[in-house]
This record gives C-alpha cells, structure tokens and sequence, in this order.
C-alpha cells in the first residue's frame, strides 16, 4: 500500500506529521462530511489533508484541504458550514503520534516508519489529559526528520 | 467498496465501522448504569471556550443523537456502556456510549468514543483506533 500523506499538526511553531487521522473518527461516530474524490490520489485514500493545531490543552482542526466530488477544493466551511476558521474536535479521544528527531527505519507503508521519538498526546474529548515521550533509539548519519516526510505531499 | 446502505444492513444505529469481523453488538456484561437523557445531555454538552463548536449536546454529532433519541420507545431504556471489540490484527478498541435497552433486549447503541487499546499497555497510552475505519455518508 502507498504510504499515506499525513494530517498535519502545528506545534511549537513547526509543522509537523500526524500519524492519526482524527477526522475519521469523526466520520465513524456519524458525522457527515460533503462528498469527496476518493481518486485524487494514491497516497491520499482518505481525499483531504487536515492541519491541526492545539490551543489551551484543546484540540482544533484548522484548515482542511479536500478534492470534492463535484469538482474543485473544499475548505473547513464545506466540512463544518458555520466554522469556515476553526473546528473543535470535541469527539476525539485516545492519542495523537507526533513523530520527532530522525528516522531510524524507513518503511514505504502506512505510518510504518520509526523516528527517534514520539510525543504521544492523549485527549480526552478533545481536552489534553497526558503527555509524554517515547524514546525509540538513535538513528544513523544522514538520516531525514519527519517534516520532510510530512511534506512530501502537498494539496 | 462498499457503500453506506450496505454498511447499514450490517450494522445498527449510529455505525460502528465495518471491519471485516463481527459486527459490534453492546452486551449485557456491558451496560454499567441506567441513565435519564436529561443526564446524558447534560453530560455531553460541548462548550468550547473559543465557540468552535456547536453549544448543544454532542456538539457537530448533535444530529446523529436526535436520529438516536427518535427511535425510543416510551417503555425504553437508556444504559452507559463500555465494551471491548477486536477490529483487526492484534487491534482492540473500548467502545463507549448509551445502549437502548427494552426489558431484557439491548436493541441498539450510540457510540460516543473509540479508543484503540495498545498491544501492550505498560508501553504506551492508547491511540486512538479510527483511523481509515471511518465511512464516509
């Protein structure tokens, strides 16, 4: 299977990789989204890239990147109409993946490849309960940091 | 693929994701405690201090609990669960949410959070399991 383009989540300035896709979790529990291309590319099966981002231990999607069926791109206010800026993500639970540091293994399939660290943030109803480090190992010379692997595809 | 309707005959109200096993059904082992709407409505209510997001019950999902509310019966009710599925390989989720319950039957369920257990507990906190599980209306 083709590696997945990632969500994106800003934090502490940066952009990076989400291994998650909280939106789904959205989808799952019944919520509706507008129709999209589910052939807008190979390694987007999910048709949309989402940027997330925390403000005060809360979890928001910001903006949203998405081939529509009917034809052009949509944004958040064709997701969420009323909330074209900002959309709490009240209905996540669990954690989210934020890669950091280099890439000790590279695997060329969904969200398989190990980086130095993780930072796993947990939430609770899109409130930030616990967060904490995963050390993985150190990674050889050479080796590329996540950002880049988060932004090989752009929308 | 497939599509929504034929996702809809496998599985009961507000959907739990197909995955190529069992389907999800609430078990009596499940139900924790019977509950009042009024309760459950208090409880879910979402107040975002920045306003990105509906001040209602279940905030965006608001419709799918009104699909939910509409289908009991006046002799129904309501009961908090919390139960265990295996979605794939090695992959187990807590699933947690309201079963309506008619005398001794659990005829259906609103789920309200998935979270995806780890394989091994001591190692991580728990991801969350939706990812590509969701279908999308």
């Amino acid at each position: 299977m083709t590696a997945q383009a990632p969500e994106r989540i800003l934090i502490n300035g940066d952009t990076q990789g989400l291994s998650e896709w909280p939106l789904e979790t959205y989808i799952g529990l019944g919520g509706q989204l507008p129709e999209l291309n589910d052939f807008w590319s190979s390694a987007n099966r999910r048709g949309y890239v989402g940027t997330w981002q925390i403000i005060d231990e809360r979890l928001y999607l910001i903006k949203i990147r998405a081939f529509l069926k009917d034809g052009g791109f949509g944004n958040l206010g064709d997701f969420f109409p009323g909330y074209p800026d900002r959309v709490f993500a009240h209905w996540y639970c669990g954690a989210l993946t934020i890669p950091e540091g280099k890439e000790i293994e590279h695997e060329n399939s969904e969200f398989q490849a190990k980086y130095e660290r993780d930072r796993l943030i947990q939430f609770e109803n899109g409130v930030v309960t616990k967060t904490i480090i995963r050390h993985n190992g150190e990674a050889p010379e050479g080796a590329h940091d996540p950002f880049q692997v988060a932004a090989w595809w752009q929308p | 693929m497939l599509d929504q309707k034929a996702l809809e005959t496998f599985q009961p109200v507000n959907k739990p994701f197909f995955d190529g096993h069992a389907p999800f059904r609430v078990k009596p082992s499940d139900l924790i405690k019977s509950i009042e709407i009024s309760a459950i409505e208090a409880r879910e209510m979402v107040d975002d201090p920045l306003g990105n997001a509906p001040k209602q019950p279940f905030g965006f999902l608001n419709s799918v609990w009104q699909h939910f509310r509409e289908g009991l019966k006046d002799d129904d009710k309501l009961w908090l669960f919390k139960s265990h599925h295996q979605v794939g390989w090695f992959v187990n989720e807590m699933r947690l949410g309201y079963a309506r319950v008619n005398g001794s039957e659990i005829e259906s369920h609103f789920i309200v959070q998935v979270i995806e257990l780890p394989r091994d507990v001591d190692k991580q906190i728990p991801t969350n399991a939706m990812r590509g599980k969701g279908k999308r209306k």
